[in-house]
């Protein structure tokens, strides 16, 4: 027994090739298209990196350490979703897998046990994570002309010893968090993680708010201080990830004694905190595991009569409100759905208050870096409607799960499936990010032209990405898997990834086009740009119908289609 | 109606008719087809070829107007966790645009009637297997459907709850309904059924009155090892 979790992985794959084998030509040849996809995207990503960093580099003084200040930003990013996406991974890997409760019922360790679905929580919540940060780890090598086995040697005692702290960090607080709730309750150890989400957001605005006054005080020029700023030292060294920024920051400056150091640190706390955190799982992981069965079945005990009657009173026409109403009261009363959800509006905050920070720091009021910092502003919110469609949007489908059969058996045309689905997620992410595109051009103070044209773009880019994720949830259905997270990580959900970060960089640039030549008209260069501004619409919309109809289109006819 | 996965038949050529206040049961081995059967008369699979007509309406051409007629339950009750029983079967109401107050109270008739007690407030994922089988029964029964699928009725439940679906289903067909039920167990097959057919390798090798089948045997049991072992194949 004591190589179980390699025996398990063994069959694992064994089973994924013997599902690939079993495949009809169509599935096989789209699992295939998939990984090309996932693979093409990293390709285009590490040339997209390496084009900034080397625009970056061309900036004589600021250049350099703005580079790593954004590598500094993107790895501690990366870090922080990795270990929320392990956390939250973590319900249905460690503690709701079909599998467990078989392996516990033979005479397997509790550790090797422990180590098998830590493999498994690792493997789903980190491998759409990598094909960011590998990209990167290579496009820096590039663009300082690192030497290829450096750069391995970084990925290697680097980025992977980062992901399996971060794993180890999310499967640790996922057991302290199941024990606070089996020794108090589950409405404490809520509490804990609001308290705690709560407290690393404080100390990060105080950390930047007291830096900001001290140097406000020292310095006249805002250039100035910011550059001093990006010269020096972090402020957290005992962060792992500033440990693999260092690293990256020692190799260019041939300083190989210091990276050596620091991989060295990172290889050493991964492999520590692994070991201690297998310990640990030995001794509490069986009981932490009965904990959350016991604490599932103590969950609230269900509506009233009187609410259960308001589905025979919708406000809206059955079956839809009925579909409606079942949606909703799904989403609340998932725990893991709504956590995953307010986490990403804590990131929206977070941005907000970085965009209050700049704009009182920085002089905007020219335009160009007015249009600049506006169209920023604008990719991001694609950028977040994007990440946003793939994580509650293309679930959606899926996780009418094995259930699915009640709609099915029903006299229910499923294109009001899929348009229920698209109305509930539409008027959320609209709300939402067009809250985002307010408030940030408020903050931005940007002209009214601006102002509507990318509220109209947000409008389209969220009923396109909406309409993309739900066509491509019913193409590539997974009604057994019963996690958000788990299924907007299968190649179907990376690939429409990949597919809206295109389709939102193809946006930014069609509306930068007319853009560019509406600011040359607002100083009096040129005249005003019609023929771009007709081009660009009718592309745009070209665009978004396809995007938006195809996929719903083929979803719908493979979901009636599908045998159940 | 035929149904094929590339190389393999799960159905061949079954041609199948079950009159109004009839109970059908289908019998075979494991992975013989029933199940398939069952889900192609419901409208979950695709038939290969073929077709299948229920009331008078094509199930491929006219689904909706099928479907209408048809209460399905499947041999694993799947249904929505997080949901009560008794919203799930609102949300069943709503799926068949029924509205309004009648429907609370037909709930009330059918969870007295399944016998679903207390557990009607209580979120899905605490049922036990037989008690999601009960709640999926009295969803099938909401619409006042005109034909019953059932797939392995008698698994999960307890003694009182196979009484209690057995005369259900004997009620539904006094009143002019049909049932087409799946099942290993073949006393209940004879208990229940007014006709049998076996399936064995997605066809269909006997159809008949319990007594047709059993001929000049004593039990149906000895005729269904008979017809299925591999020398009668």
């Amino acid at each position: 027994m004591s190589r179980f979790p390699r025996t398990t992985i063994g069959w694992k794959w064994r089973a994924l090739w013997g599902a690939f084998a079993l495949d009809d030509w169509k599935v096989r040849a789209g699992k295939i298209i998939s990984l090309l996809v996932i693979l093409a995207f990293a390709v285009g990503a590490t040339f997209f990196f390496h084009s900034v960093f080397a625009g970056l580099l061309k900036l004589e003084g600021i250049g350099q350490p703005l580079l790593f200040r954004i590598l500094s930003i993107s790895i501690g990013t990366i870090f922080a979703l990795l270990v929320v996406s392990n956390l939250i991974t973590g319900i249905a890997t460690l503690y709701r897998s079909p599998e467990i409760p078989f392996l516990v019922a033979r005479p397997v360790p509790y550790r090797q046990l422990f180590l098998s679905r830590l493999m498994d929580n690792l493997a789903y919540s980190s491998w759409s994570l990598l094909a960011i940060g590998v990209p990167l780890v290579i496009a820096w090598g590039w663009v300082f002309g690192v030497p290829f086995y450096l750069v391995l040697a970084v990925a290697a005692f680097g980025l992977t010893p980062l992901i399996l702290i971060a794993a180890v960090v999310g499967a640790a607080a996922l057991m302290a968090l199941i024990w606070i709730a089996r020794t108090t309750s589950p409405s404490i150890a809520a509490l804990v993680v609001l308290f705690t989400v709560s407290g690393l957001f404080g100390s990060a605005v105080a950390l930047r708010q007291r830096g900001l006054v001290a140097e406000g005080a020292a310095r006249d020029s805002n250039v100035q201080r910011y550059l001093s700023r990006l010269g020096r030292d972090p402020k957290t060294p005992l962060l792992p990830t500033q440990w693999l920024a260092g690293t990256l920051r020692a190799v260019t400056q041939q300083n190989y004694k210091r990276a050596a150091f620091l991989a060295g640190l990172l290889t050493l706390t991964a492999v520590v905190w692994l070991r201690w955190l297998a310990v640990w799982a030995g001794r509490m992981y069986y009981s932490s595991w009965t904990a959350f069965g016991e604490l599932s079945v103590k969950q609230p005990r269900g509506a009233p009569e009187r609410a259960a009657n308001k589905f025979s009173k919708p406000w809206l026409p059955n079956p839809l409100g009925a579909l409606l109403r079942k949606d909703i009261l799904m989403f609340i009363r998932s725990p893991s759905q709504w956590a995953q959800f307010l986490i990403l509006v804590g990131f929206l905050l977070i941005y907000l208050l970085n965009l209050v920070y700049i704009s009182t720091r920085f002089n905007f009021d020219h335009p160009y870096w007015k249009t600049m910092v506006l169209f920023l502003n604008f990719a991001f919110s694609g950028f977040i409607l994007a990440t946003l469609s793939v994580r509650f949007v293309y679930p959606l489908i899926s996780l009418e799960g094995r259930g699915f059969w009640v709609v099915r058996k029903s006299p229910l045309k499923i294109e009001m499936l899929f348009w229920e689905k698209f109305c509930l997620a539409f008027i959320v992410f609209i709300a939402l990010c067009q809250m985002i595109v307010y408030f940030s051009n408020y903050i931005l103070d940007v002209n009214r032209t601006m102002m509507v044209l990318t509220t109209a773009a947000t409008f389209l880019m969220g009923a396109t990405l909406t309409g993309l994720s739900i066509g491509m949830g019913a193409l590539f259905p997974d009604f057994k898997d019963e996690s958000p997270m788990r299924i907007a990580s299968t190649p179907g959900g990376v690939m429409t990834v990949v597919i809206s970060l295109i389709y939102v960089g193809i946006m930014v640039a069609l509306l930068g086009w007319p853009t560019r030549g509406y600011f040359l008209y607002l100083i009096g260069r040129d005249e005003f740009p019609i023929r771009q501004t007709l081009w660009s619409l009718a592309i745009v919309t070209f665009l978004n119908g396809l995007l938006m109809l195809l996929p719903m289109r083929f979803g719908q006819r493979a979901l009636a289609n599908q045998d159940l | 109606m035929v149904k094929t996965y590339g190389a393999i038949v799960a159905v061949d050529d079954l041609n199948l008719e079950i009159a109004k206040g009839e109970l059908f049961g289908c019998l075979g081995p494991n992975g013989a087809g029933k199940t398939t059967a069952l889900k192609l008369s419901a409208g979950l699979v695709k038939p290969t070829a073929g077709s299948i007509t229920i009331g008078g309406f094509d199930l491929q051409q006219q689904p909706l107007e099928a479907k209408r007629l048809i209460g399905f339950i499947p041999d694993n009750p799947y249904i929505y966790d997080s949901l009560t029983g008794r919203e799930f079967m609102h949300f069943c109401a709503g799926l068949y645009k029924m509205n309004g107050q009648a429907v609370g109270a037909r709930v009330v008739e059918l969870f007295d009637r399944f016998q679903v007690g207390t557990w009607a407030d209580r979120r899905c994922a605490e049922y036990s297997h037989g008690m999601k089988q009960r709640v999926v029964m009295a969803s099938a029964f909401l619409h006042n459907p005109q034909i019953i699928l059932i797939d392995e009725p008698m698994v999960g439940l307890d003694p009182a709850g196979m009484r209690l679906v057995k005369r259900i289903l004997r009620e539904f067909c006094a009143d002019s309904g049909a049932v087409m039920l799946s099942t290993h167990t073949l006393l209940d097959a004879e208990e229940l059924c007014d006709r049998v057919g076996i399936i064995h390798q997605g066809k269909m090798i006997a159809c008949g009155t319990v007594e047709e089948i059993k001929r000049d045997r004593s039990r149906l049991e000895d005729a269904f090892i008979d017809l299925t072992s591999p020398a009668a194949v």
